[in-house]
């Protein structure tokens, strides 16, 4: 009898067992692919047709990834009505036990069959043959190279992040650190305070400075802000009207170092200023 | 598994189906080649949709995110898409930009492997898969490139009719009905459309193989009877609309669709048609058929307009996957053309005039490709936001709390916005510019400087890439304005306790009404 259902079953153990701790790893996207798109799709095809006749390889494989995308989608529509809900959790533990249920189902069904008939893979850890002529040698050097640079490629696609998404964020909050409690009204010579953030995603270091203008006259500036790739840079930035009057604008600019026009059109904000 | 095993399986048929899966990736990934976020309009709305399960953590008792309010027709009738989407974002931990990037061309791939399995039986399956890649993605039609239910839909045909077609067993019945009770739950057009193609199967079968016949009918059935209580008013206004004439959409018509699918693989499809009646035999009726039954039907609704409006703009997709199948059949019989035995032997032709057919066929796949490829390159796609949009409407929903709900913007983002932010909009396009649509436009356009309409409107966040000259909106990034009112509100009370006042307030006042009332009476 083929091992492959003790394989499907361990690769689901390791899926959990990856995805609990630290729910961000390739483990994840490498086996969270077949255990959504195929795993589930497999078992219940070797659970309805358990014989080798009758169905090919090929179509086994077509009919997994088609009954895999509907029994996913059944089994969180009945999750939806129990208590445990979508979560995380509940689909990783309902979906593994459903393939291992089913997997038993197909244990017992094979076993019934004469072992001639059964289907199952028999996945062997087996030194490669190298074949007889220098033809097959040849033939397997490539196809072992074709497959670790597959594999390769796939470990370079996930690990490293796309460029091109090249962008520096640029905004401020509150003085509590989140939108809203911005100064509203303040006192001729009373100091306001927001907090400016800045987030360098253009995949390279970035020296900013910040430019704080009441009614178009600089009132505050920040320099020497460096920032590495994906760093983020968020501080208590003031400014201190010194003329009263209603709304005035209170502009924040960002510039890059030695850059005379700023990145961005200004922020705004406006304030009431009294005596 | 060893090294020969592997060779051994790796036949020459399985890498042509490689070639050919590859094919129907890139021709799925078209579309979203140089836009790495969402493209089509339907498929920020199921990220939008999918989005909200799992925030909820449910896909019950839902509101529409867009609005707020009840759930919209698309949010319960394709629930089990949006389900399946969720499913896989939470187990994969993929973004969902590389989902709805790279996922059409998987779904893609698998069609078109499905097609091969349906076909290979019948001598055809690797012809029916190349022109199965060629089914074109438009905005109008939709189409493989985009991850919509159509076209996950379009995975289950073949399959559905690989298994009708070749088991008998009560376990293939099992499979129909799992299938059948997918798609009546992502998308019953498809439900309907796999319905259609199968009825004349079951009709061939009706003297020969009443059982199958009846196992097939039941495992249709079963699924849609079922459902029948949660969709009875869906079944009764498609009843009704069947009687009433309905206008075709300008966008969606089986003329412009024919030139965007090819001439050449129409002229095969009919040839296939032709060789699939020659050879006799229920499959192959049932697959010329079937492909008949679903293009009259179009061609009623398209000339007559009566019928689903969206069994025909949803149709005529499945009209093309069923038109490659049979013009597999056609291509075949293309590269097993050979000159007569006699002539061959007598005359001693050349090599390649011995094999006109392959050759023919080499020659037709080619300048089908060279027209179809350039052709699916320059579909034209409309792009719904850029990139800036994109990270202000992220940092929207980093930065800015739950008492900041609802948005003004371009109409056209709305649902982009709601996708990505999963904050409420005051509008967006779902299909045509409404009323409130032109409203926001006025609002933008006159520098939003009408703050009355915000406060009717219980809008507290503005995002408009035009000049804004409202001293009460504070931009607090680019291009991204809150309210005043709505910081204050933020900064003392929570929802819920705005919530308890309100109902606080409610009660004085009728309480106050009632005290009123007594008061009046005893006057």
């Amino acid at each position: 009898m083929g091992n492959d259902l003790i394989l499907l079953n361990l690769l689901i153990i390791v899926l959990i067992v990856a995805i609990i701790p630290s729910p961000s790893n390739v483990v994840r996207i490498i086996l969270g692919f077949p255990f959504v798109l195929f795993f589930p799709g497999y078992v219940l095809m070797a659970a309805l047709f358990p014989r080798k006749e009758g169905i090919g390889g090929i179509e086994r494989v077509a009919l997994s990834f088609g009954l895999s995308i509907a029994v996913v989608a059944l089994l969180g529509l009945i999750l939806n009505y129990t208590s445990w809900g979508m979560r995380l959790e509940s689909i990783l533990y309902s979906m593994a036990s459903f393939i291992f249920i089913i997997s038993v189902i197909t244990w017992f069904r094979r076993r019934r069959l004469p072992q001639e008939e059964r289907f199952g893979i028999k996945f062997q850890i087996a030194l490669p043959s190298w074949g007889t002529s220098v033809f097959d040698k040849v033939l397997s050097v490539i196809l072992v190279l074709a497959i670790l640079g597959a594999l390769g490629i796939i470990g370079y696609v996930i690990a490293t992040p796309k460029a091109g998404q090249q962008f520096t964020e640029f905004y401020f909050l509150g003085q509590e650190g989140r939108e809203g409690s911005y100064p509203r009204e303040l006192i001729v010579g009373e100091e306001g305070r927001v907090v400016v953030g800045i987030a360098n995603n253009e995949y390279k270091i970035m020296n900013y400075w910040v430019e704080l203008r009441i009614n178009g006259v600089k009132n505050n500036e920040v320099e020497g802000i460096s920032l590495t790739h994906g760093e983020r840079w968020e501080n208590g930035v003031s400014f201190t009207p010194k003329v009263a009057g209603m709304k005035q604008k209170i502009e924040f600019l960002l510039y890059e170092k030695g850059e005379a026009t700023p990145l961005f059109e200004p922020l705004r904000l406006w304030v009431d200023i009294v005596e | 598994m060893n090294l020969s095993r592997i060779r051994r399986v790796l036949k020459y048929e399985y890498i042509l189906l490689l070639l050919v899966m590859a094919l129907a990736f890139y021709m799925a990934f078209i579309p979203h080649q140089h836009y790495p976020y969402p493209v089509h309009l339907d498929e920020w709305m199921h990220l939008a949709f999918s989005n909200e399960i799992i925030e909820e953590a449910s896909a019950v008792g839902l509101a529409d995110p867009f609005s707020g309010g009840t759930p919209i027709a698309n949010q319960t009738l394709e629930v089990g898409f949006h389900l399946f989407l969720a499913v896989f974002h939470q187990i994969s931990g993929l973004p969902w930009l590389d989902i709805f990037r790279f996922f059409p061309g998987i779904v893609f791939m698998m069609t078109v492997l499905s097609v091969y399995v349906l076909a290979q039986r019948q001598g055809f399956g690797w012809e029916a898969a190349l022109l199965t890649c060629l089914i074109p993605t438009t905005v109008g039609i939709l189409g493989p490139g985009f991850l919509v239910p159509v076209a996950m839909g379009m995975l289950f045909i073949p399959l559905a009719l690989f298994i009708a077609f070749n088991f008998r067993s009560w376990w293939s019945y099992v499979v129909l009905l799992i299938f059948i009770l997918f798609l009546a739950c992502m998308h019953s057009a498809t439900a309907v459309g796999l319905i259609i193609i199968l009825i004349p199967y079951i009709l061939l079968n009706l003297r020969s193989d009443f059982r199958h016949s009846v196992g097939i009918t039941l495992a249709l059935a079963i699924p849609v009877l079922a459902a029948l209580p949660w969709l009875n008013t869906l079944v009764l206004s498609a009843a009704k609309a069947m009687f009433n004439p309905e206008p075709i959409s300008g966008i969606v018509d089986i003329p412009r669709v024919i030139p965007s699918y090819g001439y050449l693989p129409i002229l095969l499809c009919l040839l296939g048609i032709f060789l699939l009646a020659m050879r006799r035999g229920k499959k192959n009726y049932g697959l010329v058929f079937g492909s008949l039954i679903l293009f009259v039907l179009l061609a009623i609704f398209f000339t007559f307009h009566y019928g689903i409006g969206m069994m025909y703009y949803r149709g005529l997709m499945y009209m093309m996957l069923m038109m490659s199948i049979v013009a597999g059949a056609g291509l075949m019989a293309v590269k097993n053309l050979k000159l007569p035995e006699g002539f061959t032997a007598r005359l001693k032709v050349p090599l390649v005039m011995r094999n006109v057919g392959y050759i023919l066929c080499l020659i037709l796949i080619g300048l089908t490709l060279y027209i179809a490829i350039p052709a699916r390159q320059n579909i034209p796609y409309y792009h719904m936001i850029d990139r800036e949009d994109y990270e202000a409407f992220i940092w929207i929903k980093e930065n800015v709390g739950s008492g900041y709900n609802k948005a003004i913007l371009d109409p056209w983002k709305g649902s982009a916005f709601t996708a990505i932010s999963s904050k409420n909009v005051y509008t967006w396009i779902g299909a045509y510019p409404t009323a409130s649509d032109m409203e926001a436009y006025d609002f933008l356009g006159g520098g939003s400087i009408d703050t009355p309409f915000l406060r009717e409107n219980g809008i507290s966040i503005v995002y408009t890439r035009s000049e804004c000259n409202n001293a009460d909106l504070t931009e607090v990034r680019k291009y991204v304005y809150l309210l005043k009112e709505a910081e204050i509100q933020q900064r003392w009370l929570g929802p819920d306790e705005i919530q308890m006042l309100s109902i606080q307030l409610s009660r004085l006042r009728s309480e106050v009404g009632q005290d009123k009332q007594a008061f009046r009476l005893s006057e």
